[in-house]
C-alpha cells in the first residue's frame, strides 16, 4: 500500500512540474495559434537563470521569480523580434521557433557548460515530511511542487476567467480581427501573452532544476512532454493542459513502478488512444 | 487643392482619391467620398464592387495603397486601427464577428475599455464597475437587456447583428461604417435591426452598405455607386435611381443579382 502510494505521489509531483511546463506553451497556443518549439529552452533558460540566482544570494523564491522573469523576457523578446512579423503564418512560425531553440539551446551550452546543474534547496525545503492523512514521508520540495502546481492552476484560471486581461485573451482566442476593431492593439497582447507563457516556463525550469536537475537536452524533455500534455488535453486549454499533465504523469510513474520495461510506452499509448478518439483532445474544441 | 470642409467644418469622413491594390490587381481605385457628421449614406454596388475593400481601408485593416484619408480633418491615411477607434470610427462586418465563449456583458464590456488609450485598456485586474455598467447599458439600447448574462454562441443571428451594433456604439462614436446589418435576417428579425438604425443619435455619420437597394434608399440621404472598384454614381436616392449607368449596371448588365 505504501509503495502504491508513493507512486501516485510520484506521479502527481511530476504532473506538477508537466502541468507547470505546459500551461505557458498551452496558453500561447490557445491564443496565437503558434505553436511554440522554443518552449524547452525558455524552461532550461529559466532553470539556469534561476541556478545562478540561488548560487549567488541562497533565496531560493528570488530564484524562481528570477528565473520565470528571465524567461518571460525573452520570450517576450521573440514574439516581438520574430513570431510576430510572420503572425498568421503557422508553419513558418513554427520552424522559425525550431531555430530559436536551436540558438537558445547553443547559447546556453557555450555560457552554461554540459554540466548537470541542481539548484539548492533552502533548509526548510530540504528535507522530508510526514504526512498523516497518508501515513507516509515524503520530499517536501515535492509537496511543494505540487502545491504550487494547484496554486497557479487556480491564478491562472482566476486571471482567464476573471480579470480584464483574461476576457481579451478569451475574446481573441475566437476571434482577433474583432477584437482588433474593436480597439485593442492585438500584437502588443500578443507580446505580453508570450511573456505570461515564458514566466510560466521560466518558474516550471527553476522548479525543476530544483526537484530533478538540467542540463542540456533537458530543453527537449519538456518540449516533448509539453506537446504530449495539451495534445492529450486538448491544444489551448488550461484545464486541459492540468488533465493531461495528471493523466501523463501516473502513466509514466505507474508504468515505471509496474511494468518497467514499457514504463515509456503508456504515455504515448494514451496519446494515441486520445488522437484516434477525440483528435481535439479531452478537453479542446473542435475547429468550426 | 481639394476641398477640405463644409461650411467651415471639416467633413466626418473625407476619403480622396483612394486606391487599394493586391499585388497587380486594384480592388479600389481613385475612390473619393465625403460624408458630413450626423449624413445616412448608402454605398451600393453589385458583388466585387469593392464595397468591403473600401471599408477595410478606411477603418485601417488594410492601408491605403493611393489616397488620403481624413477624419474630422486628421489625417488618418497610416494611422492603427486603434487609433481610428480613439477618435470615433467603429464598424461592423459583413459576416458577423463575436466572441463565442464569453457573454454579451464581457463582449460589450471589452467595447467599452477597448477604446481607451494604451496599457490602461489591458491591465487592470481589479473589477470595473463604472464600464460594466456601460456595457450593461450599451445591451439595452442594443435590445439585448434580456441577454446579458448569455454565451454569445446561444445568440440568435438576428441577436448577433444587434450585439455587434452594442459593440459599434460603445463610447459615443462620431463615425459608424455598417457592412450589411441585415443580411441574412429573417422577415421577423428585419424591423427590430431597422429600429435601432432610426434611433441612432444624429450626431453619428453612417456609412451603410447595403445589398438590397430598397433598404438602401430608405434608410440613407445620400447614396455613392461601386462598380469595378471605382465610383460609378453620386447624388440623392432619387438622382441616383434615375441614372443610367446604374440602371445598366444593376438591370441591364450582367454584375445584376
Amino acid at each position: 500500500m505504501t509503495f502504491f502510494l508513493v507512486v501516485t505521489l510520484n506521479g502527481l509531483t511530476l504532473a506538477a512540474l508537466y502541468f507547470l511546463a505546459a500551461s505557458g506553451f498551452t496558453l500561447i497556443f490557445g491564443l496565437m495559434r503558434t505553436v511554440n518549439m522554443a518552449h524547452g529552452a525558455l524552461i532550461l533558460l529559466g532553470g539556469y537563470v534561476g541556478y545562478q540566482i540561488v548560487d549567488t544570494t541562497g533565496i531560493w523564491t528570488l530564484g524562481v521569480l528570477g528565473g520565470g522573469l528571465a524567461s518571460a523576457f525573452a520570450g517576450g523578446l521573440v514574439q516581438a523580434g520574430i513570431l510576430g512579423r510572420i503572425q498568421g503564418d503557422e508553419l513558418r512560425q513554427t520552424l522559425a521557433s525550431i531555430a530559436v531553440s536551436i540558438v537558445m539551446a547553443d547559447l546556453m551550452l557555450w555560457h552554461w557548460g554540459g554540466l548537470t546543474y541542481q539548484v539548492e534547496l533552502p533548509e526548510a525545503l530540504a528535507g522530508g515530511q510526514f504526512i498523516p492523512l497518508l501515513g507516509i514521508g515524503y520530499a517536501t520540495i515535492r509537496i511543494l511542487l505540487i502545491l504550487l502546481a494547484i496554486v497557479l492552476g487556480v491564478l491562472l484560471w482566476l486571471l482567464i476567467a476573471k480579470t480584464r486581461l483574461g476576457a481579451i485573451i478569451r475574446a481573441g482566442v475566437d476571434d482577433r480581427t474583432m477584437l482588433r476593431a474593436l480597439g485593442f492593439n492585438v500584437a502588443r497582447i500578443f507580446v505580453l501573452v508570450f511573456a505570461l507563457g515564458g514566466a510560466l516556463a521560466g518558474m516550471a525550469g527553476v522548479v525543476a532544476a530544483s526537484a530533478l536537475s538540467i542540463a542540456p537536452g533537458t530543453d527537449l524533455q519538456f518540449l516533448l512532454s509539453s506537446l504530449v500534455v495539451v495534445i492529450v488535453g486538448g491544444m489551448g486549454s488550461i484545464g486541459g493542459a492540468a488533465l493531461g499533465a495528471i493523466l501523463i504523469g501516473l502513466a509514466e510513474q505507474y508504468g515505471l513502478a509496474y511494468a518497467p520495461t514499457y514504463g515509456v510506452v503508456f504515455s504515448f499509448a494514451i496519446m494515441v488512444l486520445v488522437l484516434a478518439v477525440r483528435p481535439q483532445g479531452l478537453m479542446g474544441r473542435s475547429e468550426a | 487643392m481639394p476641398v477640405n470642409t463644409i461650411n467651415g467644418e471639416p467633413y466626418a469622413l473625407d476619403v480622396q482619391g483612394v486606391g487599394r491594390r493586391f499585388g497587380e490587381f486594384w480592388a479600389i481605385e481613385d475612390v473619393t467620398l465625403k460624408v458630413r457628421p450626423g449624413e445616412r449614406r448608402a454605398i451600393l454596388g453589385p458583388n466585387g464592387a469593392g464595397k468591403t475593400t473600401l471599408f477595410n481601408v478606411i477603418t485601417g485593416d488594410f492601408p491605403a495603397s493611393s489616397g488620403t484619408i481624413r477624419m474630422f480633418g486628421l489625417d488618418v491615411t497610416t494611422a492603427p486601427v486603434e487609433k481610428r477607434i480613439a477618435h470615433g470610427l467603429r464598424r461592423t462586418y459583413q459576416h458577423a464577428l463575436l466572441f463565442d465563449g464569453l457573454t454579451v456583458a464581457e463582449t460589450l464590456f471589452l467595447a467599452v475599455c477597448g477604446v481607451a488609450g494604451g496599457w490602461r485598456k489591458i491591465l487592470p485586474l481589479r473589477r470595473d464597475d463604472e464600464n460594466r455598467d456601460r456595457a450593461i447599458e450599451l445591451a439595452h439600447r442594443a435590445g439585448l437587456g434580456d441577454q446579458i448574462d448569455h454565451q454569445v454562441e446561444l445568440l440568435s443571428h438576428g441577436q448577433r447583428r444587434q450585439l455587434e451594433i452594442g459593440l459599434a456604439l460603445a463610447e459615443d462614436p462620431t463615425l459608424l461604417l455598417l457592412d450589411e446589418p441585415a443580411a441574412g435576417l429573417s422577415p421577423a428579425e428585419r424591423p427590430k435591426l431597422a429600429e435601432l438604425l432610426r434611433t441612432l443619435p444624429d450626431s453619428v455619420a453612417v456609412v451603410l452598405i447595403e445589398h438590397d437597394m430598397d433598404i438602401a434608399l430608405q434608410t440613407s440621404q445620400s447614396v455613392t455607386v461601386l462598380h469595378n472598384g471605382r465610383m460609378l454614381a453620386e447624388g440623392t436616392p432619387q438622382d441616383v435611381m434615375k441614372d443610367a449607368d446604374v440602371h445598366r449596371v444593376y438591370v441591364g448588365g450582367s454584375h445584376g443579382h
